[in-house]
């Protein structure tokens, strides 16, 4: 643990993965930003009624109308008061957005830190989550666009 | 020069222009197959159509290249510079050809034998290392036949076997189109003559025109659609400064135009799609041993270019149903008192906001009873209830996935698929689909498809605080009921709310529990009733809430959202906000709301119009008086805050979207006091060019007027009507004072 968190002290100048963390409940998460496409800071996310759980609403993007997935609901999290953020994702079937609690920083890490879902989550976490990444302050859950594409959470 | 030959001169200049940059780009990768292989293609494609056109010298070039260039593309020869330069060149000549073809016609004179022994001495240097000698002798000899046949001058087209290009079937088709039908044809030539026209003026045909990527106009498409928003969005923001007025307005007038031009540079005749058909129909026919004529109308009409690949299946399926199944054999026409020669009419024109095509014939129609019969014994419908349904609905049945009333299948169409797909595609693109047939007298089928795709007027509704776009296509009237009106006339047959318009049964449909919205509805505001007409399912849409009506861009929802059904897209409209598209056919079949019969729609049209001959007049009570408006001239009725409304002189005024409407108060409704947030009733008609609004306290009903014979005269008495057994005062909206007004009490009293 030790010379990982050397490692991370010094990993500004090696090549590293750059993720953007954001939180959702107590948890914080880690997105590779070379798959967000752009991070809406408190859009108006519109309800689609009777729509599935996990879809936190449309979101006006750039002319297109974006379909957030609600990271909260994914979790079985109640919703947030207030507005979210949302990450501008993209993934092989197109855009799609992540609404999350807040964003916050972007931080290097090293593919090293990173270790496969521990068994002990449940199967829906296993399949959504991308791996635990080890901070010298604490985890970060990784996650991959592709694996939260509405599409796919809809099969 | 006939547009054929234009046609192949642009796509040979359009290929060899691709060829150049390909060519330039393969000395620095001269191992990239595709590169090869599109260089090949647009080769092969000039060499496909000079056969057929008869320019030989052309015909020669190009084939001693597509041979060279063949080579390279299966890899038995390598791209070196010398061939790459000697290919430039081979492009050269050829475009010196076309360019004589454009300017006088014909190839002009000159020799090639020379660029062809290179070609061909090409294929032989490099190619021995890798090429297994009979390959090379028999390309060798394949390369010099059509040199020989050039030099010969024998006919072209007369090409190796196993030698076919794409290119030729395109031709082959067009050529025949001059054997077809006479009308048909005239129209084709009317439409090139037109379009030769506009050749002449332009230096090249080339150059006059551009081919622009689908992709790049939808985006342009797209773009402009937000900058409409932008502009609705602005518009909003600086009607409250003045100084901002004239540029918005500036800018709302650009946007206009700009959006106008994108629309139009997607537009395109339908004539794209209908010269297929005199083909077609004339194959058809021939297969058949039927005799047709094809009568086309207004092939001028445009449509998106994507709504048009949208109809050109619909379309086919159409023309094949109607000659196969619509139109008789002659021995029984006949017989029927018909001429031999069957007549299938295709039409196009605008309506409004759509452009509605045509497939008539004059054949046997639709028989109900054998629809009816097939319909049962494919499973499609239980006798049960099919017998409780009306004609309208069993012709409906044939648009049933699965169905054909085919008495033998033949080659042409009667394999269960048809009329369902028809549907479907017509649908996809918003479009809809009627039919109407007379037993014996022929059938017509009715393509309604909106101009654009993606523009639609819609009217914004609200159900529990949210807002949906509600497409104005399917809109028959609003009724706005108050919290006590929703209470006592709304009722239930057990779980069925009903309404009564005009003494007729409307079934109603809650947008909110329908959409499982569980936000609580706000207390005692009443709602509204948007009676829906969507494909012949009539209902009532019971909403919180009205909006203004916007032109909307529709944007695609995602396919995540398809199993909930009720939704065709979403758009953003101009205050930023966004709404759901309701889709109102779906809405209907949810609720198990049924097809209207004819008869059914008829009474309740009637209902509105007794009698074609009286006016129409809007009842309207003010004050403690009952007056009539009529309602030709009524724009809208808004609900507007009493905070809004202001004063000049002696006149009422509302600012309404930075114009000034008087407001006609002759009951004293503005001036009476009111509390913060308070609304009132103005009812906005057009007087001539000019817009008035009338205070009102309540709006009545809409009802027929009978002119009423002034006693011991024959002169109708002018200004009153007999309403609902009343006698009524008709407001004469050319009395209302115009802006800014001297003596507005003066004319105030007189209005009755």
């Amino acid at each position: 643990m030790n010379a990982i968190c050397e490692a991370e002290s010094k990993a500004s100048g090696e090549a590293g993965i750059e993720i953007c963390s954001v939180r959702a409940g107590a948890t914080t998460f880690g997105v590779p930003i070379t798959r967000i496409l752009e991070i809406l800071g408190a859009p108006a996310a519109k309800p689609v009624p009777l729509a599935p759980s996990f879809i936190g609403g449309l979101v006006h993007y750039r002319g297109e109308v974006l379909t957030a997935v609600s990271l909260r609901s994914l979790l079985d999290l109640p919703a947030q008061e207030g507005a979210s953020d949302v990450l501008v994702l993209e993934s092989p079937a197109g855009c799609f957005g992540l609404m999350v609690d807040a964003v916050g920083e972007v931080m290097t890490v090293q593919p090293e830190w990173i270790e496969a879902n521990p068994s002990t989550l449940d199967d829906r976490r296993k399949a959504l989550f991308a791996g635990a990444c080890k901070l010298k302050d604490g985890l970060l859950v990784m996650l991959d666009p592709e694996r939260l594409d509405p599409m796919r959470l809809l099969h | 020069m006939d547009e054929l030959t234009r046609e192949f001169l642009i796509e040979s200049q359009e290929g060899l222009d691709r060829m150049e940059r390909c060519l330039t780009e393969l000395e620095e990768r001269p191992q990239d197959s595709e590169l090869l292989a599109d260089i090949f293609r647009s080769v092969h494609t000039i060499k496909g159509t000079t056969g057929f056109l008869g320019y030989t010298r052309l015909e020669s070039l190009s084939h001693a290249g597509e041979n060279l260039l063949g080579m390279l593309r299966d890899g038995r020869l390598h791209a070196n510079a010398e061939i790459i330069s000697t290919l430039l060149e081979l492009m050269d000549g050829l475009r010196a050809i076309l360019a004589s073809i454009e300017a006088e016609g014909s190839e002009g004179e000159g020799d090639d034998r020379a660029m062809i022994e290179r070609l061909i001495d090409l294929q032989r240097s490099d190619g021995e290392a890798v090429l297994p000698q009979t390959a090379q002798t028999d390309a060798a000899r394949r390369a010099s036949e059509p040199v020989d046949k050039a030099l010969g001058d024998k006919p072209p087209g007369d090409k190796a076997p196993g030698d076919k290009a794409p290119g030729d079937k395109a031709p082959v088709e067009r050529r025949s189109l001059h054997a077809v039908p006479k009308t048909a044809r005239a129209a084709g030539e009317e439409n090139a003559d037109v379009e030769n026209g506009a050749v002449k003026a332009a230096t090249s045909a080339a150059d006059s025109t551009l081919r622009v990527d689908v992709d790049l106009l939808n985006r342009m498409m797209n773009l402009v659609g937000e900058l409409v928003l932008t502009r609705n969005q602005i518009l909003q923001t600086t009607s409250a400064d003045s100084g901002f007025a004239p540029l918005s307005r500036r800018l709302d007038m650009v946007t206009a135009d700009l959006r106008e031009a994108v629309m139009k540079a997607r537009m395109q005749p339908v004539s794209h799609v209908f010269s297929k058909f005199p083909r077609m129909v004339r194959d058809l026919t021939q297969q058949l041993g039927k005799r047709v004529r094809l009568e086309m109308e207004g092939q001028e009409t445009e449509l998106d270019k994507s709504l048009l690949e949208a109809i050109k299946d619909p379309l086919t399926h159409s023309v094949r149903n109607a000659i196969d199944h619509g139109i008789e054999a002659p021995e029984l026409r006949g017989g029927a008192g018909k001429p031999a020669e069957g007549l299938l009419k295709l039409r196009a024109y605008q309506d409004g906001s759509h452009v509605v095509v045509e497939v008539v014939d004059d054949g046997g129609g639709i028989r109900v009873e054998r629809v009816l019969d097939k319909a049962i014994e494919r499973k499609l419908v239980t006798r049960e209830k099919a017998a409780q349904m009306s004609e309208r609905e069993l012709l409906q049945l044939i648009f049933l996935p699965g169905f054909s009333t085919a008495a033998a299948i033949t080659n042409v169409s009667g394999r269960g698929v048809g009329m369902d797909v028809v549907r479907n595609n017509v649908e996809k693109s918003g479009g809809k689909v009627e039919i109407e047939s007379h037993a014996g007298k022929g059938t017509t089928l009715r393509l309604r498809i909106p101009l654009t795709l993606a523009i639609i007027p819609a009217l914004i509704v609200r159900s529990r605080g949210q807002s949906f776009a509600l497409p104005q296509g399917v809109l028959h009237e609003l009724v706005h009921l108050s919290a006590d009106q929703t209470r006592e006339q709304i009722q239930w047959l057990e779980k069925s709310p009903l309404y009564r318009l005009r003494g007729r049964l409307l079934p109603l449909v809650f947008l909110g529990r329908m959409l499982n919205q569980h936000e609580a509805a706000a207390e005692g505001v009443g709602c509204y009733i948007a009676v829906l007409n969507a494909d012949g399912r009539r209902f009532g849409l019971v909403v919180d809430g009205l909006a203004d009506p916007e032109e909307i861009v529709v944007k695609p929802l995602s396919p995540v959202f398809k199993q909930i059904g009720l939704f065709s897209g979403a758009t953003v409209m101009g205050n930023g906000e966004m709404a759901l598209i309701l889709d109102p056919g779906a809405l209907a079949v949810r609720a198990s709301i049924a097809i209207s019969s004819e008869d059914e729609e008829q009474a309740a049209e009637q209902s509105v119009n007794v009698e074609k001959t009286g006016q129409e007049f809007l009842l309207v009570e003010a004050g403690a008086e009952q007056m009539a408006l009529p309602l030709a001239d009524v724009l809208r009725i808004e609900r507007i805050p009493r905070g809004r409304m202001e004063r000049v002189g002696h006149t009422a005024v509302l600012r309404f979207q930075g114009m000034v409407l008087p407001i006609e108060d002759r009951s004293g409704i503005v001036g009476q006091k009111h509390e913060e947030g308070d609304e009132m009733t103005v009812v906005v008609c057009r007087d001539g060019s000019r817009h008035v609004g009338l205070a009102v306290s309540q709006v009545l009903d809409v009802a027929e007027g009978a002119a009423l014979v002034e006693a011991g005269t024959d002169v109708v008495a002018p200004g009153i009507t007999l309403l609902k057994e009343r006698v009524t005062s008709v407001v004469d909206l050319g009395r209302i004072p115009a802006l800014p007004s001297e003596e507005p009490e003066a004319t105030l009293e007189v209005a009755v």
